[in-house]
């Protein structure tokens, strides 16, 4: 047995994270406010942050540092999930934070931001490292990384510093554009100081994906078109647009949801094992994943793929506006707010079992799950009326209620051999006290410490958007009859058809 | 009358039943293992409450506290639920208790209860709070079932009496841990983040407060001179006076080499350690370890702690 080296324990030291500081772009928006201030303070109060740490937010708005200092609390007070809020911590984390006000478009916002960088290292002693993160409008990523570039932000000023940049989604709105974002985003930073945010692989129920797999001896040899009938990938949202209508109305569900976070969801579902598990090698195998997707030809995509919008509809005693109706949303709109495509993907593993793939906004629930069906037994012994009619079906299920469930058939107690499914089920609250990281606080840390494993590479990016794009060009011609499926229903008539055509039918989640 | 583990585990069913009757969408039931805790009778009965009630919020379990009582005659059992409401949630997570107490004279009486009452197909922790109390030979029949056995020799006034109890309990499929190599934790990283980047050190020195040499002193001794082979290491005490073992005993390390000179000092009672590399001077906290942070992190290791047992192997020599 080789001896271990004593100085590097990764069962009981956590990995350290270096002195950084984080400059937001897009610092007064909501998903500051949101997400990324309660995720660092969470940070901070697990002790993970080290001590020379510091926030710069950057904005348009003018703002002093204290009245910035007051807005990140409010957002943190209201929004961090599952845990109190330190005053005192607070007192000591609002300290790092800066604020700098300026138009992303004007060089001098970057030789201030050079200063002001210069100043925080030395006050705050951040060593020169510098996590850049944008989340400004998608239209000024390029412009912002150029403006870094021009200022030479994007250079590390010490040996053994950093710089690193964190792209929100969309990375482009189709695939010339996600090209074009990344040839300008690679002439100012190295690919592997790109790092791509998909929020939903920092959930720890996607990352638990991998776990259930590859972790465990008896799934894998089922995990295949021997055995698959089916899948179906299902995010649902009970909510509309709420306030985004005129961003959703630019985007889709198509683009919003299923070309990034649900295909990368299918890779992790779909992929092969990888040798080891570190950054390079897990990605390699999601990016393989994607590229065999099949690319629905433009004749495909009518059976392949349905596009719907919600209309009004009285639920539970309230009138639900349409999405025409919303606030900001054009009233002619042809904007999808419900997606729903077969994809297959062409390996040896998957040849001919169907993904089904489906999103929508003011559907009658809030959840995300993977449903994995599996072939009938052969043949029926039991004379139930209905055989084939509970097939096995394993659901992951990512969100509300995260954990996994197990459909299989038992004799109803009593006379004679009557069957009734039944489910097992396993749920994480159950197993584990702990509270788990928020997405944001995982992937934060992640680039903080150089590990990318959970972010998504450009051949990724464009291989999703590969996928996506013949089905978008089809819906930008075509005659969409919208609105098609009323609020606080399951969507659109067609997308039942879609699977009825193969036999299958959407569960109902 | 007889103590059953199926009447236990009958009692803690209709105590679920009862809970579901009253109050059927608020709980839920949790359980990774089961927790036997081999306690002495004179161990604060709120005391260890408080270390499991807290522990088992991040480690949820069936947990069986068995008290070994030198002056009583007869065996003892009851159960209980215990529930607490994690921040921000509406539903309870609940796990379940079951406290027995037996004559030391009887303790092998109990191994078939213990038996019985153990969670089927999860893990099985023993943690053996007094490794001098009879346990260990009463209890052997359960050690098999164990997957980790954890001790805590920080409290043993002589490491050397100490080691040997580790010692006598690793031969078997368990994994044994000691919660006295939790408790140097924070020296190891500190001094392992420190020469990652410093030239490897040729001598040094330890040293303790109390008479003799405790167990964090002794590890902590066998992990450096593993991890440096050829490393002269100086050990003794600098305090007679013994403190507690959540206080921390390690008082001085020094290391020195060519181009390093450091040294870590703690002074008695406190919490921070002055740090001294090479001219520059820092600071560090390394707060007191209560048992269950302590437990909490020996639970969170799944795989096989391969530096312990180095250190262990090499502790001997120490």
């Amino acid at each position: 047995m080789a001896v271990p080296n004593l100085l590097d324990d990764p069962l009981r030291f956590d990995r350290s994270t270096p002195p950084a500081a984080v400059v937001i772009f897009g610092a007064n928006g909501d998903l500051t406010r949101r997400k990324l201030m309660p995720a660092l303070y969470r940070l901070a109060f697990e002790r993970r942050l080290a001590q020379g740490f510091a926030v710069v937010g950057i904005s348009r708005t003018p703002l002093s540092d204290a009245d910035f200092r007051i807005r990140m609390r409010a957002g943190v007070e209201k929004y961090l999930e599952d845990s109190p809020f330190d005053a005192a911590l607070w007192e000591d984390f609002e300290r790092g934070l800066t604020y700098l006000a300026g138009d992303l478009e004007d060089a001098a916002l970057y030789t201030a931001l050079r200063a002001r960088l210069d100043a925080v290292a030395a006050e705050r002693r951040t060593a020169g490292n510098v996590l850049f993160y944008l989340s400004t409008q998608p239209s000024y990523y390029a412009r912002v990384a150029e403006g870094l570039g021009a200022a030479g932000l994007h250079r590390p000023t010490a040996p053994g510093s950093w710089r690193r940049i964190i792209v929100e989604k969309p990375f482009g709105h189709d695939t010339a554009s996600a090209r074009e974002l990344n040839t300008r985003l690679q002439g100012v930073f190295a690919e592997r100081d790109i790092y791509r945010i998909d929020h939903y692989l920092g959930k720890e129920t996607v990352q638990n994906i991998l776990a259930f797999r590859f972790g465990n001896g008896i799934f894998e040899p089922l995990w295949n078109r021997r055995y698959v009938d089916h899948v179906q990938i299902t995010t649902a949202e009970s909510i509309g647009v709420e306030g985004r209508g005129a961003y959703y109305q630019e985007a889709g569900a198509l683009r919003d949801m299923i070309q990034n976070h649900l295909l990368q969801v299918t890779a992790t579902i779909a992929m092969e094992p990888p040798a080891v598990f570190d950054a390079n090698a897990a990605r390699d195998e999601r990016a393989k994943l994607l590229r065999s997707i099949r690319i629905p030809t433009q004749d495909e995509v009518a059976r392949h793929a349905v596009a719907g919008q919600y209309g009004p509809a009285d639920v539970g005693g309230a009138h639900v506006a349409g999405f025409r109706e919303e606030p900001g949303v054009n009233p002619g709109s042809r904007t999808e707010t419900y997606a729903a495509v077969t994809l297959f993907v062409e390996n040896w593993r998957w040849a001919g079992v169907p993904f089904y793939i489906r999103t929508g906004k003011r559907l009658p629930k809030r959840v995300t799950d993977i449903a994995i069906q599996f072939h009938s037994a052969p043949l029926s012994l039991f004379d139930d009326g209905e055989p084939g009619r509970w097939p096995n079906l394993l659901v992951l299920r990512i969100q509300p209620e995260e954990g996994i469930s197990m459909r299989f058939s038992s004799k109803r107690p009593g006379a004679g051999m009557t069957l009734r499914p039944v489910s097992m089920d396993f749920n994480y609250g159950t197993s584990f006290g702990e509270r788990s990281p928020s997405a944001y606080e995982t992937l934060l840390l992640d680039a903080l410490q150089g590990d990318p494993t959970l972010y998504t590479r450009q051949d990724m990016v464009e291989a999703s958007w590969a996928v996506v794009q013949p089905i978008l060009d089809v819906w930008a011609n075509a005659p969409l009859a919208f609105p098609n499926y009323a609020a606080g229903s399951w969507g659109p008539a067609e997308s039942d058809a879609m699977l009825a055509r193969r036999g299958h039918a959407w569960r109902i989640p | 009358m007889p103590v059953e583990a199926p009447a236990l585990l009958r009692e803690l069913s209709e105590t679920w039943r009862s809970f579901g009757r009253d109050e059927s969408s608020g709980l839920l039931r949790a359980c990774a293992m089961t927790l036997i805790v081999a306690a002495a009778e004179s161990d604060d009965p709120q005391d260890l409450g408080s270390i499991l009630s807290s522990l088992m919020r991040l480690h949820p379990s069936r947990t069986i506290v068995l008290r070994a009582c030198p002056k009583r005659d007869e065996i003892d059992a009851r159960t209980s639920v215990q529930c607490w409401m994690p921040f921000g949630r509406h539903q309870q997570i609940c796990g379940e208790w079951i406290e027995i107490s037996a004559g030391t004279a009887r303790l092998a009486e109990v191994v078939p209860l213990l038996l019985g009452l153990t969670v089927p197909d999860l893990p099985v922790v023993l943690w053996l709070r007094h490794t001098a109390l009879g346990f260990v030979d009463s209890l052997r029949p359960v050690l098999p079932l164990a997957t980790r056995v954890i001790v805590d020799t920080s409290e043993a006034l002589d490491a050397a009496p100490a080691l040997a109890e580790v010692e006598s309990l690793t031969h078997g499929p368990w994994r044994v841990a000691d919660l006295a190599w939790g408790r140097i934790t924070r020296w190891r990283k500190a001094l392992a983040g420190m020469l990652a980047a410093l030239p490897a050190p040729r001598s040094g020195r330890l040293q303790w407060a109390g008479e003799k040499m405790s167990m964090p002193a002794c590890y902590l001794a066998a992990w450096l001179r593993a991890a440096f082979p050829g490393l002269a290491l100086e050990l003794s005490s600098c305090d007679p006076v013994l403190p507690p073992a959540r206080v921390g005993r390690i008082r001085v390390v020094q290391l020195t080499g060519p181009g390093l000179e450091m040294r870590l000092e703690r002074p008695a009672g406190g919490s921070s350690v002055t740090v001294f590399t090479n001219g520059l001077a820092s600071g560090l906290v390394f707060p007191s370890l209560d048992e269950s942070a302590l437990l909490a992190e020996e639970l969170g290791i799944a795989a096989r702690d391969r530096i312990f047992e180095s250190a262990l192997a090499a502790a001997r020599a120490v």
